[in-house]
């Protein structure tokens, strides 16, 4: 999954220039971002029905009625279900559609309660994790009061399989479609992929030919939620939807630049063990940038007051968050599950002497003060996110502090002096980040040639099997938490296809593609994780795939009448099913 | 057709200096005549009027300090002793802020980059202003002069051809440059250098800067000649009326030499004067490409970017804002007033 990341725009300004730039910076600003996380994520997997009761337990001091804001830059892309694969439409998902499973977020940083949404448990599994058996809850319906039965889901799922779908995560459509024989007919409610079968209006069973132990995960993505056949309007569904959970539309939407929304009259709080229903309204303002959306919530006038924002605050704002009282209150921080890595390209540069060399001559530091500073951004030496479940946190390659170690790196080298191609998004931060790149690299004699890429077509390059960009940057955030949705997905060399590549170190080696089919397979998933942090070091030690560079920090302000404000683990904004407005 | 009605219609005066002196003449011809009766030529008294005006010879000493310290700019380095690419994050806070007093303003070399920093550092990076500066000073005026060169060059010879031929030739040029007229350039910039980007990379979607420079002088050379050639076509329409080109003509002369060799040497002050204003007319157009990132990208140093960059540092950090700011107001300030003080001291009838 991505995540949004808008570039920055410039707007005008209203200046107070007279003091800022006169007194001196002495470096010694508060520093409330702190380290790297070093929590490690533990998840419960909710198989009986008994973590995920309904109603959800109340938030406490929540109220009710009001009108909360979101301020995004730009609306989000998608938001049909089983296109949505960008956290923002995620978030925005969470209020208004609900799927066969889904995720209780702790707001204290707890472990993540996967717990049955629409189905009573997180699904009973049979014949080697083959096939998956799901029950419904009583009392779900559609927003008209119409019931969701297993056929409305089925057929949801299935409609994942044609151009409504194309967008979303395949995982759902490679697991129940390897050979992609099945064709979807839009509207048609007989048109339900072959594994799936609903022998009841409350029962729906999946079978699939490999077994996937990771299924209870799978469902809880939007591609789970229910669409009517009869009132699936294909595109057009985008922008008009029935809802599920416990917010509808209020008014039509155009799909650029608001979304409001009202009260579900027929969502049963008694069947939803993880949503509330606080305020009466919600506006999705999809206009203000970062640079206006920090100043907003800085300014928390009016409306504000009851806006959350969704970009990270403005890099120049930062130490100014950082060192008032009252705005460290009013803003959230916490880690992602998005790494940053700086890939190597394995198939053009070959030496595994080089590739150590590259991640010894890193600048970490450099590259976070370039991007904000530690409160947006956490160095990271691993593959995984320390979100991820099995994460251990090792430095296959030490530097001193986290400026790299150029003179390992010149000795490792012994006297060559490589010429590499970096690749990146032309954007102007990401100009600057390159720079940062070339100069750490120059350290140890390691010559790097700077390649801006469009933006639009950055991903469809470096994607490319015979692209000729030796280094690129990349970012990944695992799609379920899972250390499978990370390794197997960027490491496998079985998933290499000739374009659209996700492993984009066009990293093949036998013995690591073997341990990672193998963990795939494991039916205990915490014995898999605890095997996939160790993988995650070999594969650093080994063969030095990737430069990790860093996990992203969420630091997003809200305003001062917004209640039970904390950022969603999964999708690095604000968690909108327990915010409320205060009076 | 042609000829002598639109003579009027494109804003030129009647050539009344046979008719009517007019005062300006008058008061600047009479004290050379009233001294002694030396033989002036017009290029001799344009420059003694040019000395004569404080403002001119201020904006042109102002202009070759800056085009000197772009040429030199490697001399500069060499004395100064910092490389302009060097980055260093131990000048910054962990926010990217520069640490010190405005912007990393420092004359001792007590920090983490031992080594003064003239104008303090940029945020993020860390890099020496100072040296971005003077680098990019160099870019920007590369630019500016190969693309007004250029489009000084085309405008001048559509111009001529335009005037001296009339008829449709005549027509045809000059709806051709008021169709190039109506295109709104910036937006032009932003639909055509990403599509000229695209089609001079490689086939992996790869631009060098080198290209990227070459394509943006091209766009500006193809986009700054209009003017130039509806003014000299304007000359061009009341001097192919005089009698030397008459008698040239009568002599045999072909097209190309009455053009090229009997007119062109009578255009040069107007074609100076809209050089020197489309400098900086160029310097800012390319400072404003770097705003809707389609300009000189990284590494290559750029007066624009460094601007573009530094305004998201407003609050934090104004003086990385007002740095350069000053610098490109200043060369643009004296492109301006000299080009404009070169016009008084070459057509002193046009009043100011």
């Amino acid at each position: 999954m991505r995540y949004r990341v808008r570039a920055l725009v410039v707007s005008a300004l209203a200046i107070s220039l007279a003091v800022a730039g006169c007194s001196k910076n002495t470096g010694g600003g508060g520093n409330s971002g702190g380290g790297g996380p070093s929590k490690q994520a533990a998840i419960v997997i909710d198989k009986d029905g008994s973590v995920g009761k309904a109603p959800a337990p109340d938030v406490p001091g929540a109220k009710k009625g009001g009108t909360l804001y979101w301020l995004e830059d730009g609306a989000t892309e998608h938001l049909r279900p089983q296109q949505a694969y960008v956290t923002d439409a995620q978030s925005v998902l969470s209020l208004v559609q609900r799927t066969l499973t889904n995720y209780i977020e702790d707001p204290n940083g707890g472990p993540l309660k996967l717990v049955g949404d629409l189905a009573t448990n997180a699904g009973e599994s049979s014949n080697d994790s083959k096939t998956w058996t799901y029950h419904l809850r009583n009392g779900i319906k559609f927003e008209d009061g119409t019931p969701i039965t297993s056929k409305d889901i089925a057929y949801g799922i299935s409609s994942a399989f044609g151009k409504q779908g194309e967008n979303g995560p395949q995982y759902v459509q490679q697991a129940l479609d390897p050979d992609k024989a099945f064709k979807f007919q839009l509207g048609s409610a007989s048109s339900i992929v072959p594994g799936i079968t609903t022998p009841d209006d409350k029962t729906i069973v999946f079978t699939t030919k490999d077994p996937h132990p990771e299924w209870p995960y799978l469902m809880a993505l939007n591609t789970t939620s229910p669409v009517p056949p009869a009132k699936d309007t294909g595109d057009a569904y985008e922008r008009a939807w029935d809802s599920t959970g416990p917010y509808m539309q209020d008014g039509p939407y155009d799909g650029q630049t608001k979304l409001k929304l009202k009260k579900n009259p027929n969502w049963d709080p008694a069947s939803d063990p993880i949503r509330h229903q606080y305020p009466d309204n919600w506006v999705f303002d999809f206009s203000p940038n970062r640079n206006d959306q920090t100043k907003r919530l800085i300014a928390d006038q009016g409306a504000d007051q009851y806006a959350v924002g969704t970009a990270q605050v403005a890099q120049a704002n930062v130490s100014e968050v950082q060192n008032d009282a009252n705005l460290s209150k009013r803003v959230a921080s916490a880690p992602t599950p998005f790494n940053d890595y700086v890939n190597i390209n394995t198939s053009r540069v070959t030496d595994l002497k080089v590739r150590q060399a590259l991640n010894y001559a890193f600048d970490r530091g450099a590259y976070i003060t370039a991007l904000g500073g530690s409160a947006l951004a956490a160095p990271s030496t691993t593959l995984l996110a320390p979100t991820s479940p099995g994460y251990q946190k090792y430095e296959a390659y030490p530097g001193q502090g986290d400026h790299g170690d150029p003179a390992k790196a010149k000795e490792l080298l012994a006297g060559q002096k490589p010429k590499l191609k970096y690749c990146f998004a032309n954007t102007q931060t990401q100009q600057q980040y390159a720079v940062v790149i070339q100069q750490a690299m120059a350290r140890a004699d390691i010559q790097v040639v700077l390649a801006p890429v469009d933006k639009s077509a950055y991903y469809t390059t470096i994607g490319d099997k015979t692209t000729d960009c030796d280094i690129m940057r990349y970012g990944w955030g695992a799609d379920f938490p899972d250390a499978q949705s990370t390794l197997n997905v960027l490491f496998n060399g079985k998933n290499i296809v000739p374009k659209g590549n996700q492993n984009v170190s066009y990293f093949n080696q036998p013995d690591i593609n073997q341990k990672l089919d193998a963990l795939q397979n494991e039916p205990d998933r915490a014995v898999a994780a605890t095997k996939y942090g160790e993988l995650d070091k070999e594969i650093m030690e080994k063969y030095a795939p990737t430069i990790p560079n860093f996990v992203l920090r969420a630091y997003i302000l809200h305003g001062s009448k917004v209640g039970g404000g904390f950022i969603s683990p999964l999708f690095a904004n604000y968690n909108l099913v327990n915010l409320y407005a205060m009076s | 057709m042609g000829g002598t009605t639109s003579m009027w219609a494109d804003g030129q005066l009647p050539p009344t200096d046979d008719l009517d002196p007019g005062p300006l003449k008058v008061a600047d011809a009479q004290p050379a005549v009233a001294k002694a009766f030396v033989g002036r030529s017009p290029g001799q008294l344009a420059m003694m009027r040019l000395r004569r005006d404080r403002t001119a010879v201020w904006s042109f000493w102002v202009l070759i300090f800056f085009v000197a310290v772009a040429v030199l700019a490697p001399v500069i380095q060499w004395i100064y002793g910092y490389d302009p690419y060097r980055t260093d994050s131990g000048l910054l806070d962990d926010t990217g802020v520069p640490l010190g007093y405005l912007g990393g303003i420092t004359l001792t070399s007590d920090n983490a980059s031992h080594h003064m920093h003239l104008l303090g550092v940029e945020p993020s990076l860390g890099r020496d202003l100072f040296m971005q500066i003077v680098f990019g000073l160099r870019t920007s005026l590369i630019i500016a002069f190969v693309s007004t060169i250029i489009s000084t060059i085309i405008g001048t010879v559509i111009g001529i051809v335009a005037g001296y031929f009339g008829g449709w030739v005549d027509s045809l040029l000059s709806w051709f440059i008021d169709y190039m007229l109506a295109f709104p350039f910036l937006l032009f910039c932003l639909a055509v250098i990403p599509v000229m980007n695209t089609r001079i990379a490689d086939s992996f979607g790869q631009v060098s800067a080198t290209k990227r420079i070459i394509t943006i002088i091209a766009v500006f050379s193809l986009f700054g000649w209009m003017y130039t050639a509806r003014l000299v076509r304007g000359q061009v329409l009341s001097l192919r009326e005089r009698e030397y080109v008459d008698a040239a003509r009568a002599a045999g002369a072909r097209p190309m030499h009455v053009m090229f060799r009997q007119l062109l040497p009578n255009l040069w002050a107007p074609i100076l004067v809209t050089f020197s204003l489309g400098i900086p007319a160029t310097i800012t157009g390319e400072a404003a490409l770097a705003f809707l990132n389609i300009g000189v990208i990284e590494p290559a140093p750029d007066l624009g970017r460094v601007i573009y960059n530094s305004s998201s540092w407003l609050a934090a950090d104004p003086a990385n804002l007002v740095i350069p700011g000053v610098v490109i107001f200043v060369v643009v300030l004296a492109f301006n007033l000299f080009g404009d003080a070169l016009r008084d001291a070459l057509d002193p009838k046009s009043s100011k």
